[in-house]
């Protein structure tokens, strides 16, 4: 490669060099946008004053030194305010993006070059750790290659001109950089093959090495990293307003993936159960304050599962058993509370210090919202609608006493939440008087209660996104006021009034959060559960340890204890160029991010397999061929064979030679027969006319490729030179 | 068409012709490059050269160096009113003891010759130089005699000065491949020129002088050079121009079309090329054309009518398009 380098002009890699190196910068700057939390104005500012310098070089060249001097003293008291302000990282990516702003408009010398090199690499790595995204995947390939040019063209500079570098900013300033021209010159195909060939190896040995190596959780050990990489949605938290929900479900984006086995069946409307809530206040529900405080409780650990859940698992790798294993892939700040679909016999996660257990709500939480996507495992997953109940007694009082706060013991407290009423009197009357209409009179089952309900619920309201409720009349209660009215509403009000309509009947219900549904991507097979999927539904209890899902939302299907599933073969989906973009998405999390060792181990299994049947087959072939050769040649010679085989020899020799001459690209050959002329001498006078009145520091060369031109132009055919080594060298001159 | 092939040798050899030639006459003439270019392009197209110019800025010089540097013979010709043609040709005289007519040959008979101050002859005189100068040979009392080869004209005329002159007809103007002018050195060149004191022509020698023949053979590679048919399309274009052109009372004629084409081929040659560019054509166009038009309203003063007739040629070649 350097010897091909070699031959072009010194002004061209120099060109190259300054461009290699701004564009460096420039993906390095643009990884700062994947992480949301970050204050993008730094890496805005840096990246338009970089694609300006690219595309005017010589405004930046303009700029005089004493600026540069200035920006460089600057840059200290903006960092340390940034110290103050705010967490070290940000204040470090903030320095950083300032740095190299400055050095990949100013890299001329090798020491700056060098900088210029360490300072991306540092930002990219930093960015990788706090991110892990497929865009960064794609701006960490790009910047590789764009980091082995920049050093290979700085290896060919270095032999080529002896450190001369004052050259490089005099071209600047006399606005002699035309990157074009100057990729357009050194590229070839040779260069081509050769960048493929290394870029590619390097891929590979990256991928050698990514399989090999230990893993190690760079999270838990360096707690700098721990920073927000995207903001928060308000919602899925233990207390929701009225409307919240419907809230996020103006959000399109993907909220959870969920990889499901090949053969597996599946509901057909998964109900992704994050998070129960029992107490109602005024038009919300929330958690009660002693299950929350029992929530982030040393008690909520899994390790404690056992005393209220003998047959449940929670681990940091999956079973050896062979179950269903359904993955979830959650993204970052979509809430703590873990979306599960109902009942399973094993949880894996990654670290199992980092999730309490709400066992009455049947809830799994993070300790706190999740930075990074993180991913977990269910087994055995049951469908049903039905989610045990976990005695309020389970724990021993003297444990949960202590969580509480004084002032709260005289309030209603969980067991008892899951039956009151809005406190307002004439809000709860109207629930009554619901009650006793729907169960006209008599005790009924749960479930009968429930169905009745429902329908009693759809005869009067209909579905919509947004609802106005009508100004306040006597009564203050939302929930109450859309209930005795007949306006139509949102997943909210239908689950809010059900639960207070079951309550009033005496059945204790609660509000249940979570998604529901999601699109089927056939090109993975998964569920792309987005944002806009949010729900919010309640729940039963039927008086035997057991909690019924009921969806009183028109449209929904009727509460049952085994709702219908299908087979994963039989599902259709949603086949559009954004879901094969997602499914790239899912790849990346299943095969990169959420590589632990046991799919390490598998994959270098299977590239080992498949090496060695690649090898299998290369012999056979090779065995084949050679046996056909034997053949071909011990078979008898007769005169038309021989003649056969020189015709064919000549064949192949006169389109060598053809192909050694060929001097016009498809498009002129095609369009030869339709226009005047010889089209050697139409493509000789185009070069000619692009070549005239330019600089060019190789007179001689210059002269020299100008009357071959001139040449084929002009000249008698006998006399011509090689056409096509005379316009491969005039594209190379431009 | 030219589509005989030029031989590398041969190429190489009137390269080397015509770059001793070049040497030599730098060297003995300075500061005069261009007309020197010229005055060789015309040798090697085999073409006869008119030098208007006042007097005593060196049209004999170069003339007489022309002559040295090819090692062959030089004869100059004062031409006056009274002069006759056989004073040019020569004459058959009556031998007494052979009783016999011998032929006498005149100056023409050489291969350069100075026809100097062309236009004093009466037109009787310079008709005379018709035939020679087409054909190379001259007819007297019904016997035809060849000239020298190589042979070339050189004629001078003084523009400024009219009296009891005889203009050049246009047959005869259209004789002569290229109109020169010689123009004042520059005042380096004249410097050197005042210092070096003043050799007369026999002082001057060149040593290594180019053979007669090597000249012949120049003159026949310049007939070989390559011109693209798209070069001969823009040199008609040219002539056609000038013939469609209202300020002009004619337009070029055959001869003098067949004059750019010849002389395009001599500058390519001298240049090292054995191909015609569009640059070789525009590069002779104004001393080859420039002397075979005249305005149709003639103007009352050669000098201006001469820059005139230069300006509009200068505008028809700027306003054709050169092939690309």
């Amino acid at each position: 490669m350097k010897s091909r380098l070699d031959r072009h002009s010194l002004e061209d890699l120099l060109t190259l060099k300054w461009m290699l190196g701004a564009l460096m910068g420039l993906v390095c700057i643009t990884t700062l946008f994947n992480i949301s939390g970050h204050s993008k104005i730094p890496a805005l500012v840096a990246t338009s004053v970089v694609i300006l310098a690219l595309i005017k070089p010589a405004w930046i060249a303009r700029v005089p030194q004493i600026v540069w001097k200035g920006y460089a003293i600057a840059i200290v008291p903006l960092v340390l305010i940034d110290v103050l302000a705010k967490d070290t990282i940000p204040a470090l990516l903030d320095l950083n993006t300032w740095l190299i702003l400055f050095r990949c408009l100013n890299h001329n010398k090798r020491r700056e070059e060098m900088q210029l090199a360490l300072l991306c690499l540092f930002l990219i790595i930093m960015t990788g750790i706090l991110t892990a995204t497929l865009v960064f995947g794609f701006q960490l390939l790009i910047f590789s290659a764009l980091a082995i040019s920049y050093l290979v063209i700085n290896t060919s500079i270095e032999t080529k001109a002896e450190g001369d570098y004052e050259m490089l900013e005099e071209m600047r300033k006399s606005q002699q950089i035309y990157l074009l021209r100057a990729l357009r010159s050194v590229f070839s195909t040779r260069i081509i093959f050769l960048g493929t060939s290394m870029f590619s190896s390097m891929i590979f040995v990256a991928a050698i090495v990514f399989i090999a190596i230990p893993r190690i959780d760079i999270e838990d050990k360096v707690s700098l990293f721990k920073m927000k990489s995207k903001e928060s949605l308000s919602g899925f938290s233990d207390s929701i307003k009225l409307g919240e929900v419907t809230n996020i479900k103006n959000d399109d984006s993907v909220a959870l993936r969920v990889d499901v086995p090949d053969n597996a069946s599946v509901p057909l409307t998964p109900y992704w159960r994050m998070l129960a809530l029992d107490e109602y206040n005024a038009g919300s529900f929330k958690l009660s304050e002693n299950l929350k405080a029992l929530q982030d409780s040393p008690l909520a650990s899994p390790y404690h599962a056992i005393r209220y859940w003998p047959d449940r698992r929670f681990a940091q790798s999956p079973t050896k058993l062979d179950r269903d294993r359904w993955t979830f892939f959650l993204e970052p700040e979509v809430s703590r509370y873990l979306p599960i679909l109902g009942t399973f016999k094993h949880m894996t996660v990654s670290s199992l210090t980092d999730i309490s257990i709400g066992p009455h709500m049947h809830s799994i939480a993070l300790k706190e919202t999740n930075s990074k996507m993180i991913s977990y495992q269910l087994e055995a997953i049951n469908f049903t609608g039905v989610v045990p109940d976990v005695s309020a007694n389970s724990y021993p009082k003297f444990l949960t006493d202590s969580f509480m706060d004084e002032p709260q013991r005289n309030k209603v407290r969980y067991p008892e939440t899951l039956l009151s009423l809005p406190g307002e009197s004439q809000a709860a009357s109207v629930f009554r008087k619901a009650a006793v209409e729907i169960s006209e009179g008599k005790r009924l089952p749960p479930l009968d209660f429930a169905l009745r309900a429902v329908q009693y619920l759809g005869k009067d309201h209909s579905y919509s996104m947004s609802v106005n409720l009508p100004p306040v009349e006597d009564m203050k209660d939302p929930v109450a006021r859309w209930f005795s009215s007949d306006l139509p509403g949102h997943c909210e009000f239908f689950a809010s009034s059900f639960v207070l309509t079951a309550r009033a009947a005496g059945h204790p219900a609660r509000v249940v959060v979570g998604f529901k549904g999601g699109t089927w991507n056939p090109y993975e097979k998964y569920f792309m559960v987005r944002n806009a999927d949010a729900h919010a539904w309640a729940e039963i209890y039927d008086g035997a340890g057991n909690w019924i899902r009921v969806d009183p939302t028109p449209g929904s299907e009727a509460p049952v204890l085994n709702p219908m599933t299908e087979l994963v073969s039989q599902r259709y989906g949603e086949a559009d160029s954004s879901a094969f973009l997602d499914s790239l998405r899912l790849l990346w999390y299943r095969r990169i991010v959420n590589f632990d060792e046991t799919a390490q181990k598998e994959a270098a299994i299977q590239l080992k397999d498949f090496f060695l049947a690649y090898i299998a087959v290369a012999e056979r072939w090779a065995k084949n061929a050679g046996d056909y050769m034997y053949f071909w040649v011990m078979s008898p010679w007769g005169f038309w064979r021989i003649l056969y085989m020189v015709f064919l020899g000549a064949i192949l020799v006169s389109a060598f030679m053809i192909q050694r001459n060929m001097t016009l690209n498809v498009k002129e050959l095609i369009l030869a027969p339709f226009r005047r002329g010889d089209p050697i001498r139409r493509k000789a006078s185009k070069l000619l006319g692009n070549l005239t009145a330019r600089t060019v520091r190789d007179r001689e060369r210059f002269e020299k490729v100008v009357a071959d031109l001139q040449r084929l132009r002009f000249g008698a055919k006998e006399s011509w030179p090689n056409a096509r080594l005379v316009f491969k060298e005039a594209r190379r001159l431009r | 068409m030219m589509s005989e092939f030029l031989p590398a040798n041969a190429l190489n050899e009137s390269r080397a012709t015509l770059s001793r030639l070049r040497e030599a006459m730098r060297s003995k003439i300075k500061g005069k490059e261009d007309v020197i270019d010229q005055a060789l392009i015309c040798l090697a197209a085999g073409g006869h050269v008119l030098i208007e110019d006042l007097p005593g800025v060196g049209k004999t010089t170069l003339a007489y160096c022309l002559a040295k540097a090819m090692d062959t013979e030089f004869k100059r010709i004062q031409f006056t009113s009274d002069m006759l043609p056989t004073d040019v040709t020569g004459v058959s005289i009556y031998d007494e003891r052979d009783r016999e007519f011998h032929f006498k040959p005149g100056p023409i008979f050489s291969n350069i010759v100075l026809a100097d101050e062309i236009n004093r002859a009466t037109p009787k005189t310079q008709s005379s130089l018709l035939e020679v100068m087409d054909h190379g040979k001259v007819t007297v009392d019904g016997n035809t005699y060849g000239v020298g080869t190589p042979f070339m004209v050189i004629a001078t005329q003084n523009p400024v000065d009219y009296e009891g002159t005889f203009p050049l007809p246009e047959s005869q103007m259209d004789r002569f491949l290229m109109r020169l002018q010689m123009g004042y050195p520059d005042p380096a060149s004249e410097l050197e020129i005042l210092a070096d004191g003043n050799p007369s022509y026999d002082e001057m020698v060149v040593e290594d002088a180019v053979e007669p023949a090597a000249i012949e053979t120049m003159q026949a590679t310049v007939k070989k050079v390559f011109i693209e048919h798209s070069i001969l399309e823009y040199m008609l274009k040219l002539i056609t121009a000038t013939r469609t052109e209202s300020e002009f009372k004619a337009g070029i004629s055959v001869r003098g079309g067949i004059a750019l084409k010849i002389a395009s081929q001599a500058r390519a040659l001298y240049l090292g090329r054995d191909f015609v560019i569009p640059e070789d054509v525009l590069q002779v166009a104004q001393s080859v054309m420039g002397h075979r038009l005249n305005l149709r309203r003639p103007s009352s003063d050669a000098l201006e009518e001469r820059r005139m007739v230069e300006g509009i040629l200068g505008r028809l070649l700027n306003a054709i398009p050169q092939p690309k």
